[in-house]
C-alpha cells in the first residue's frame, strides 16, 4: 500500500495508514512487521547536515555477495519472470502552432480549434 | 479463454474508464477476454462489460468479498486465476489495481509487467511497451511463465463499445484464509476535485506563472467553465498553495486525458513526463521559450491574467451555443 499518512502504535504493534485511491482517502490497518510505501507529501524530509555529509563520504560501503543472502546466483535467473527485449526512444509530439492576437479573440480562435481540428470540446 | 481483466465498479453497476481501457487493451493481444469483478454483480455491470467485449463476467462472491480487505480479496484472485488459467491478466493502472496485482503477483509467484501503455503478440507471447526514464524511453519487456501479470496505464487505450451484448455472469466460490492481515476500515470521499484527475477527460493546471494562491481561482473558473478537473504543478503543490493530491507529473499524478491546459507552468521535464498521454495539449505561459510549448499542440504566448479570464468567457459562450 502507499501512504499519504501513517499512526503507528508500537504498543499494540499496530498501524493506520490513510491512502490516496482515485476520488477517495482509505484508512487501512494491519499489524507489524509490514511493508509501506511512501507518497509525495507523507512527511518533511530530514536533510543531513554538512557534517553529516562529510562523515557519511568517510563510511565503508558493504558489498554482499548473493550468496550471503543464501541466494544462489543460478537459481536466481531461474526464478527471473520479466525479460528485456530492448530500449526505444518514445516517439515525439510533433510541434505545435502557435495563437497571437487580441486575448478575446486568441480566446474565441482556441475554442474554435479545440472544436473543429482537435476534436475535444 | 484466453486473458482476464479484473474489473473495478463504479457507482451503480457501472464500469470504471480504466477498466473498460483494460477490457480493451486485452482485446488487442488476445483471442477471447473474460473480466473478474469482486462483490454483488449488478446486471447493469455485466451489460457494461458485455459492451466492452467481455465474453464472461466472472463474480468472486462470499463473505470474504463484501469488505474490502487488499490480502483477502488477492488469495481470492490467485485462486480463481488458478482454476481458471487465463494466459494473461491484466488490471487497470490504478492505486486499486496496483496494489492488487502486485499482491497477487506474489501469491502466484508470477511475472508482473507495470504501467503499459502498448503491446504486440508475437510467436512467444506478448511483448508489452511501457515507459521508463521519465517518458523519454520505451523498454519493451516478455513475462516469463504463465499467467503473465499486467497492469493498463490509464488513458493509454481507447475503448472500444459495440452493440449491446451482455456478458455471461459466471459466479465462482474460492477459499480464502479467514483473517485478514490488512482490513480496511474506512473511505472518506476526496475533499477536493484534483482526485478524479487519473480519469478525466479534461484538466486544467496551475503553475507558478500565476503569481500567488490567490489566483489559482482563474485556473479554477476555466476548469469549471469546461467541466474540466484541477491540476497543479509540482512548485505550486510544495508551496503549499493546493494539495499534494492536484501534484500532476512524474513524481504525482501520471495522466491523459483528451485536453490538457497548462496555464503558468513553464514544463519541466518532470512534469511533461506526466502529461504526455494526453490527445491535445495546449499551454498559456508569458515566456515563449518555455520548454511547455514544444510539447503543446496550442501555444499561447502572453499575460495568463487576461487569457485565462477570456478562455473562461469563450467556453461558456461556446456552450452556451451548443446546448
Amino acid at each position: 500500500m502507499v501512504a499519504v499518512a501513517v499512526e503507528v502504535d508500537p504498543a499494540a504493534r499496530r498501524l493506520v495508514v490513510r491512502r490516496e485511491l482515485e476520488g477517495a482517502v482509505e484508512i487501512v490497518e494491519t499489524q507489524l512487521p509490514a511493508v509501506v510505501g511512501a507518497q509525495r507529501g507523507l512527511n518533511t524530509p530530514r536533510y543531513p547536515t554538512l557534517p553529516n555529509i562529510m562523515k557519511a563520504r568517510r563510511q565503508p560501503i558493504a558489498v554482499m555477495p548473493l550468496g550471503d543472502l543464501g541466494l544462489d546466483p543460478v537459481g536466481v535467473q531461474e526464478r527471473r519472470r520479466l525479460r528485456v527485449m530492448g530500449y526505444e526512444e518514445a516517439p515525439r509530439r510533433a510541434a505545435g502552432q502557435r495563437l497571437s492576437g487580441e486575448p478575446a479573440e486568441v480566446a474565441r480562435e482556441l475554442v474554435a480549434r479545440l472544436h473543429r481540428e482537435a476534436q475535444v470540446l | 479463454m484466453d486473458a482476464l481483466a479484473v474489473i473495478e465498479a463504479g457507482d451503480a453497476g457501472t464500469l470504471r474508464r480504466s477498466s473498460q481501457e483494460t477490457i480493451a487493451a486485452l482485446r488487442q493481444v488476445a483471442g477471447a477476454v473474460d473480466a473478474v469483478a469482486f462483490g454483488e454483480a449488478p446486471e447493469r455491470l455485466a451489460d457494461e462489460v458485455g459492451a466492452c467485449g467481455a465474453e464472461r463476467l466472472w463474480v468472486l462472491s462470499g463473505p470474504a468479498f463484501l469488505t474490502k480487505s487488499p490480502d483477502l480479496w488477492a488469495q481470492g484472485l490467485a485462486d480463481a486465476i488458478r482454476r481458471l488459467a487465463p494466459k494473461s491478466v491484466a488490471w487497470p493502472g490504478t492505486a486499486w489495481g496496483k496494489d492488487l496485482a502486485t499482491r497477487v503477483a506474489g501469491v502466484l509467484d508470477a511475472g508482473l509487467a507495470d504501467d503499459v501503455v502498448a503491446w504486440e503478440q508475437d510467436q512467444e507471447g506478448i511483448v508489452a511497451v511501457r515507459p521508463v526514464f521519465g517518458g523519454k524511453i520505451r523498454e519493451r519487456v516478455r513475462v516469463l511463465g504463465s499467467p503473465a501479470l499486467f497492469t493498463v496505464r490509464p488513458g493509454a487505450f481507447a475503448v472500444q463499445r459495440e452493440a449491446v451484448r451482455s456478458a455471461r455472469v459466471e459466479m465462482i466460490s474460492v477459499a480464502v484464509q479467514a483473517e485478514p492481515e490488512v482490513r480496511v476500515t474506512g473511505v472518506e470521499a476526496a475533499a477536493h476535485q484534483a482526485a478524479e484527475l487519473t480519469d478525466a477527460r479534461m484538466i486544467v493546471a496551475g503553475g507558478r506563472g500565476l503569481g500567488g494562491p490567490e489566483h489559482f481561482r482563474l485556473v479554477e473558473e476555466l476548469a469549471a467553465a469546461l467541466g474540466a478537473a484541477v491540476g497543479a504543478s509540482r512548485p505550486v503543490v510544495e508551496e503549499g498553495w493546493v494539495p499534494h493530491a492536484y501534484h500532476v507529473g512524474q513524481t504525482g499524478k501520471i495522466v491523459a486525458p483528451d485536453l490538457y491546459i497548462a496555464v503558468g507552468i513553464s514544463g519541466a521535464v518532470q512534469h511533461v513526463a506526466g502529461i504526455l498521454g494526453s490527445k491535445c495539449i495546449v499551454a498559456i505561459n508569458h515566456d515563449p521559450s518555455a520548454p511547455i510549448f514544444d510539447v503543446a499542440d496550442y501555444g499561447i504566448v502572453g499575460d495568463l491574467f487576461q487569457i485565462v479570464p477570456a478562455l473562461t468567457a469563450a467556453i461558456r459562450q461556446f456552450k452556451g451555443a451548443t446546448e
